[in-house]
């Protein structure tokens, strides 16, 4: 768009300069005909021609230098202030950062009682067996491998150092630690790892979110006392991220064996705090286990933890009663969705909000390229130019979205491409005209479009219910007039239709330090099975079957398989780029996540250890009376 | 035959009209009902009238303009959280709500009148097969078996006035069969018949009358019910679809908003409340005017 104002005004001065030319010329010719006129006619020509070319290359550097700066430096400071505007108070940090409460200095206090928050109840205590956000009612009690430090940096935890991959790739040795021990006394060595994986690999038995994690792995095995060979599906690049991730969690071997199907509701794992007590939908108790000494590399408290109890307390998933429960000291931390929430208890000098930008994908509506008309590439490139993304978001992300989007990897993400954000604009306008030039005029009598066989455009973006959904079919109805349908439809059934294909739109989003949170949404083998693989996009027709001619598994599959970081980081701002021109998602927002505290009554740093759902507890300590 | 049956129906249409005429001097006379009559009949009066009575057109928004409180300049009742006009809303809202309950009302009454009827004058195995059938469905809450209904329906304006509508069926084919039980042995409709009447002729010409009372009392207080109903589907997400101005839709979006911006919620709340109240104390004086002796304030 600058290289299109740059020629135009090239183009106006040119012209400008050919009548100032032509008419001063045409003057000399006029007024008469002595040669030293013309001389002099001739040297202010020159200086016109001197001040233009010298203009052009000015101006283009000086373009060029702003956007260098805008992507390195401003982006951060534009959200904060963004975020500030809508939510005086809100302390906005990079979700890769430790953020101390209320401020303060590192000042621990022993003792006391420490409170976190979950939505409901888990539905096991196992890693085997568990889903949904159980991590993060166990994060006080289980640990594991490898986990994430500051920056994305990948730390060993209960492995003593960065795994060490073999000439041939396929296998890594992870070297472990030999000061750990499980809360019941049983040691923490190669044995209880391997038993740990061939627990999760076990596929009969193997039902949970760790599924995801570990389907890199094809085995585990013993070397040594203290270290274990792990062999991998083909080369795994990204394995110690794998292992960073929250399910892979290390469990008392002679508890599982001793308790069997009672494991789940008496857990036995390594971290700063011992399970005590389960109460269904009410709360999970934890002690200190006064024998750790284990703490993570980023930890500012290695040892046990500092609270005598941790409790993590199970919230409604109504938004305004978790707001109320934070703010009446049920709790002492809190994420909270709500803007209106947010916003006030922001501005309240007793809390302190936390709001860190996530990584990934930033929210987005992916659009099935397979359903008319978003058949039509130039119906999908026309929503992304003409949908208002703060309009949409007001209500999502606790409304807060300080930044909006326009390429599929937020910024921060490991193959965010700077040149991906520049194909579309906001601009109104131009989605019309791109409507109407692809035969899809508006009808006066309901100012909707239609084809040119008198088909009225229409999407399918069922409600769940979301908070965007309304919003974007007011938006688009009235700005872009396509119709728009919303039908209430149950999370679960509209998962299933959109696994299949039945409707247009979706929002979703997926964090991640990397581009790889592209693979399991654009991977053509993902389509049609079960996740949120919804845009179709060079879909091979086969659920579950990969297009050998896609070219978005080719730029996916190059940088997962990739042991050189800049390889992978060129594969996926390709791939983000790639999905750009092809206007395969809307993007929305960057999250920001809100995390409310009350610092009198919890002290230390929340640090949110990379893409995990709760934070490391070992450095929280109670400042309760 | 011909005069058996005229007398029969000349009496009872003397009879029947008295008997409207006392029930309207005894509606009159209840401050309460009439009260809530002319509350109805405003209510009514602002459905009909809503595209009029709103100032700003129905899918209207303006996020700058979000949650400005009441009295705001151009907003008597304040904006939602997209800078709707919530006046405007709860006036559109009045539409819907009213149209749900006299539809869902009047599937019920006509649907379980003529079940009612049928089992009641016919008896036999249609009888017992019909009350088995409405034992089965009175066996669950009203509600739950609307939920039921339109979960295998699948969620929708549409589909919640159909399930209300199927979930009161029993209550009124109940009614209606142990009123027709009665009725048909009384002695006008023992001597149409023994004057060769046809059976759909002696039901609904004699027998019905004897119970459009009841029905009418029930159809009253059920309108009442069949929109706090509905609203309570659309709180869920089984009734209206956003942006649908629907008065339990809007009160489930504005739960989030309720300690920074009451006015949505409460508002439309009030309107939900205040129309229900109107409607049942209109039912409460239908059923004292039509049913005296059955009034416990009258003895």
């Amino acid at each position: 768009m600058r290289a299109a104002m740059g020629l135009s005004r090239r183009a106006v001065l040119r012209a400008g300069m050919a009548g100032l030319v032509g008419g001063v010329g045409a003057a000399a010719l006029a007024a008469c005909g002595e040669r030293q006129i013309v001389e002099k006619v001739v040297t202010q020509t020159v200086e016109v021609v001197k001040v233009v070319t010298k203009e052009v290359p000015v101006e283009k550097i000086v373009t060029t230098e702003v956007q260098k700066v805008v992507t390195k430096e401003v982006v951060v400071e534009k959200i904060v202030e963004a975020a500030k505007e809508r939510a005086p108070g809100l302390d906005v940090n990079l979700i890769t950062r430790p953020v101390a409460i209320g401020g303060a200095k590192w000042n621990p206090v022993k003792g006391g009682e420490i409170s976190y928050f979950t939505f409901g109840n888990p539905n096991s205590l196992d890693p085997q067996k568990w889903t949904g956000r159980a991590p993060e009612a166990t994060s006080p009690m289980y640990e594991t491998l490898y986990t994430w430090g500051p920056d994305y940096a990948i730390q060993p935890h209960l492995a003593a150092e960065l795994p060490k991959v073999a000439d041939d790739k396929l296998s890594w040795v992870v070297p472990l630690r030999k000061d750990v021990k499980f809360h019941d006394g049983t040691a923490f060595n190669a044995d209880a790892v391997v038993f740990n994986f061939q627990r999760f690999l076990d596929q009969a038995a193997t039902r949970g979110s760790v599924v995801r994690d570990v389907s890199s792995i094809k085995s585990a095995e013993k070397v040594d006392e203290f270290s274990v060979r792990f062999q991998t599906n083909g080369p795994q690049p990204l394995f110690a991220k794998f292992l960073a991730g929250q399910n892979p969690v290390m469990v008392s071997p002679d508890a599982v064996k001793k308790l069997g199907k009672d494991f789940e509701r008496n857990p036995v794992g390594t971290g700063p705090y011992k399970f005590v007590s389960w109460k269904d939908n009410v709360e999970i108790t934890y002690a200190r286990f006064d024998d750790y000494k284990w703490g993570p590399p980023f930890a500012q408290n290695k040892g046990p933890g500092l609270a005598d109890t941790a409790k993590i307390k199970m919230l409604s998933t109504d938004n305004a009663a978790r707001a109320q429960a934070f703010e009446a000291g049920e709790i002492d931390i809190l994420l909270q969705f709500t803007f209106p929430d947010v916003q006030r208890i922001a501005a309240n000098k007793a809390f302190h909000v936390i709001g860190f930008l996530n990584t990934g994908t930033g929210q987005y509506h992916p659009m099935n390229t397979r359903k008319w008309p978003l058949t039509d590439i130039n119906v999908r490139k026309a929503l992304i130019h003409g949908l208002d993304r703060r309009t949409v978001s007001v209500r999502a992300n606790g409304g807060l979205a300080p930044l909006l989007v326009s390429n599929m990897l937020a910024p921060g993400t490991l193959g965010h491409n700077p040149e991906a954000t520049k194909l579309y604009d906001w601009n109104v306008a131009k989605a019309n005209k791109i409507l109407d030039d692809a035969g899809y005029p508006k009808k006066k009598e309901d100012s909707l479009r239609y084809d040119k066989d008198g088909k009225r455009l229409e999407l399918i973006f069922p409600n769940t219910p979301n908070p965007v959904a309304e919003l974007f079919k007011l938006d688009v109805e009235r700005n872009l007039g396509i119709f728009v349908d919303v039908p209430n439809i149950e999370f679960a059934t509209f998962a299933e239709g959109s696994d299949k294909g039945n409707y247009h739109l979706g929002w979703v989003g997926v964090g991640g330090p990397d581009g790889d949170v592209l693979y399991d949404r654009f991977h053509t083998s993902f389509y049609g099975k079960p996740g949120r693989a919804w845009s179709f996009f060079e879909y091979s027709g086969e659920a579950g079957k990969a297009n050998p001619d896609a070219k978005i598994d080719k730029l996916l599959d190059a940088a997962r398989g990739n042991f050189d970081q800049a390889a992978r980081i060129k594969n996926w701002q390709a791939a983000d780029l790639y999905l750009m021109e092809n206007a395969v998602a809307i993007p929305l927002v960057q999250e920001l996540l809100a995390w409310m505290t009350n610092p009198a009554k919890i002290g230390g740093v929340l640090f949110m250890q990379g893409i995990r759902t709760a934070p490391y507890f070992g450095d929280f300590y109670s400042l309760k009376k | 035959m011909a005069t058996a049956e005229r007398i029969a129906a000349e009496g009872l249409t003397t009879v029947a009209r008295s008997e409207w005429r006392m029930a309207w001097a005894r509606l009159r006379r209840n401050r309460g009902a009439m009260a809530g009559g002319v509350i109805l009949v405003l209510m009514a009066l602002v459905a009909i009238l809503a595209d009029v009575l709103a100032r700003e057109p129905l899918n209207a928004f303006d996020i700058p303009g979000a949650l400005r409180p009441p009295l705001s300049a151009g907003h008597l009742l304040g904006t939602d959280d997209i800078g709707r006009d919530v006046f405007s809303r709860i006036v559109r809202g009045a539409r819907i709500s009213l149209r749900i309950g006299f539809t869902a009302v009047t599937i019920a009454a006509v649907a379980g009148t003529v079940i009612g009827l049928m089992a009641g004058y016919f008896g036999g195995w249609l009888d017992m097969a019909i009350s088995r059938v409405l034992d089965v469905m009175l066996a669950f809450p009203g509600l739950l078996l609307a939920i039921a209904i339109v979960a295998s329906l699948g969620p929708g304006l549409n589909n919640a006035m159909i399930a209300l509508g199927v979930a009161g069926v029993p209550s009124y084919a109940r009614v209606v069969r142990g009123t027709t039980l009665t009725a048909r042995e009384l002695g006008y409709v023992r001597a149409a018949r023994a004057t060769g009447m046809g059976d759909g002729r002696i039901m609904f010409r004699h027998v019905l009358p004897n119970v459009i009372s009841p029905i009418l009392i029930m159809a009253t207080l059920g309108l009442g019910t069949s929109i706090i109903s509905a609203a309570g589907l659309s709180f869920l997400g089984l009734g209206a679809s956003p942006p649908e101005p629907e008065w339990g839709l809007e009160l489930s979006l504005s739960r989030n908003y309720l300690r920074t911006a009451w006015w949505i919620s409460t508002f439309n709340g009030l309107a939900l409340a205040v129309t229900v109240l109107s409607i049942n104390l209109l039912g409460d004086g239908l059923r004292e005017a039509l049913d005296p002796q059955a009034s416990s304030w009258s003895k």
